[in-house]
């Protein structure tokens, strides 16, 4: 079998374009993910047991629900049900946002939990307020702590990303899937994908090992 | 009963109650979605009829960067046209074309094959779809007659779910079947050459110039290029929302007329023609 990989240079715009909206559905679903998952994490935290609940529930339905599910009850069943008519892109970087937002959620609390009672009483002693509690005491430790599975879970939406073809968003893997119907170069435009997903993901994961090498050089 | 089983039997009944709630939900939903509804009027007042945005060629051909065309799309265009309205391609894939008829996602999707269990979900407007089939075989393989093809000898690739798996069930039972979900012709050939089967059944004539051209001389076509299997043209038409009556009788009007007009058949020489001349 002979490989050809002038249809990638052919379609080479079309792919890119599949990139930047892969990158697009990334950046968006990430921010949400963050700041939403800060959110169901303090409010975790608040120790009222209904909000506890309602944020415990949130949690498990996602974590204990496929991906690709998710995203086509967004896409597919919320304009019967709701009314709610996203396009591919938006429904997309939303579902997997509240996807993130759950799992974040239980980095951060297990990152809250990591750090020892005895650290908040040694602040108290010194008479930090609380704000100062959280800013020298509390922050630092918490970032070492939650910041490896934090990345997993920034490599973890790239990868997820790739799910919106199943609902048809021109991300990278749809176009790819269109392009290879097209040109039948169905490996050569697939390893292509993937190389594009390697260059995307891989910086990502060899800075956080340099950083978090230089947290851990922090600690002694 | 200690206090952590009795709090663990109550989470297991919360959680049954809310999932029975859920249930309740849905069947309610699904009550109101089956009275009768005007999609034909939703469509006007909307000022758009949205089309699933699936790739079959020369159906419906859904490029890479994001356009499409192809004879459905034209001939959804055209009824656009005639009320009014403009058509809105909504992206989906083959899988979920239906569920998205169902949802109310999209208005219309291209050509499905009649089968009596779809038509209990959507309503098949009149055919228009001229397709047939052939057999393809490794040349290297062969060479093959059609009854040779029935043996345990012979994998026969397929997507699941299409007219393709019905006629290989009824005209080769003795061959193996290796299905494919959502394959698309270019990777059932590449199952093929792969080494993972022996055979295939394509859309004529388009699938015979695609896969002519990425793999000259690889495959041999059955009965010959230029004949079909028997059984294998299917009765195609787009499909609209079940009890979408006065969109379907509106739509088999228009229809009817681009036959008679022989404006479908001219819709054909214009997206298959360039393909046999090996233009696309």
């Amino acid at each position: 079998m002979s490989f050809d990989f002038s249809a990638a240079a052919l379609y080479w715009p079309e792919l890119l374009n599949g990139a930047i909206n892969s990158i697009k559905i990334v950046a968006l679903a990430v921010l949400l993910g963050f700041a939403f998952g800060m959110l169901l994490a303090i409010a975790h935290r608040s120790g009222n047991r209904l909000v506890q609940g309602v944020v415990h529930v949130y949690v498990e339905i996602f974590r204990t629900t496929p991906a690709l599910l998710q995203l086509m009850y967004v896409y597919l069943v919320l304009p019967a049900v709701a009314g709610i008519n996203l396009g591919p892109i938006t429904a997309a970087w939303t579902t997997l946002g509240l996807n993130t937002a759950a799992f974040f959620s239980e980095i951060l609390k297990a990152g809250f939990q990591s750090v020892e009672r005895t650290q908040y009483n040694a602040a108290f002693v010194l008479r930090l307020n609380k704000v100062d509690t959280f800013r020298f005491v509390i922050f630092p430790q918490l970032i070492r702590n939650i910041f490896p599975p934090t990345v997993a879970l920034f490599i973890t939406v790239i990868k997820y990303s790739s799910l919106a073809a199943g609902i048809g968003a021109l991300e990278l893997t749809r176009v790819g899937q269109l392009v290879a119907v097209q040109s039948f170069r169905l490996v050569e435009i697939l390893t292509v994908v993937a190389v594009i997903y390697f260059v995307i993901a891989y910086p990502l994961a060899v800075l956080a090992r340099a950083y978090e090498a230089r947290l851990r050089r922090g600690m002694y | 009963m200690t206090t952590k089983q009795g709090r663990l039997k109550k989470r297991i009944t919360a959680v049954a109650a809310a999932g029975a709630m859920a249930l309740a939900a849905m069947f309610t939903v699904g009550m109101g979605s089956a009275q009768a509804d005007d999609a034909l009027a939703t469509i006007k007042e909307r000022g758009t009829i949205r089309m699933v945005g699936v790739s079959f060629p020369p159906y419906i051909v859904a490029a890479a960067d994001g356009s499409y065309s192809g004879i459905d799309y034209d001939i959804v265009k055209g009824f656009a046209e005639s009320i009014g309205v403009r058509v809105e391609m909504v992206p989906g894939t083959w899988g979920n074309a239906i569920a998205g008829i169902q949802s109310g996602k999209w208005d219309v999707a291209p050509v499905f094959c009649w089968k009596p269990a779809r038509t209990e979900v959507v309503t098949f407007l009149e055919s228009h779809y001229q397709g047939g089939g052939v057999a393809a075989v490794l040349t290297d393989q062969g060479p093959f007659t059609l009854e040779e093809l029935n043996s345990p000898d012979i994998t026969f690739v397929f997507p699941a779910g299409t007219w393709k798996e019905t006629h290989v069930a009824k005209y080769y039972p003795k061959a193996k079947t290796k299905k494919i979900t959502s394959g698309s012709t270019a990777q059932v050939t590449l199952e093929i050459l792969s080494g993972r089967g022996t055979a295939t059944v394509l859309d004529a004539p388009i699938d015979i110039t695609k896969v002519e051209a990425a793999y000259p001389g690889k495959f041999t076509f059955l009965p010959s290029k230029s004949e079909r299997l028997k059984d294998t043209t299917c009765v195609g038409s787009l499909i609209v929302k079940r009890d979408a009556y006065r969109l379907a009788a509106s739509f088999n009007d228009f229809i009817k007329k681009l036959k008679a007009e022989g404006r479908v058949d001219a819709l054909y020489d214009i997206h298959i023609k360039p393909v046999l001349e090996g233009k696309i």
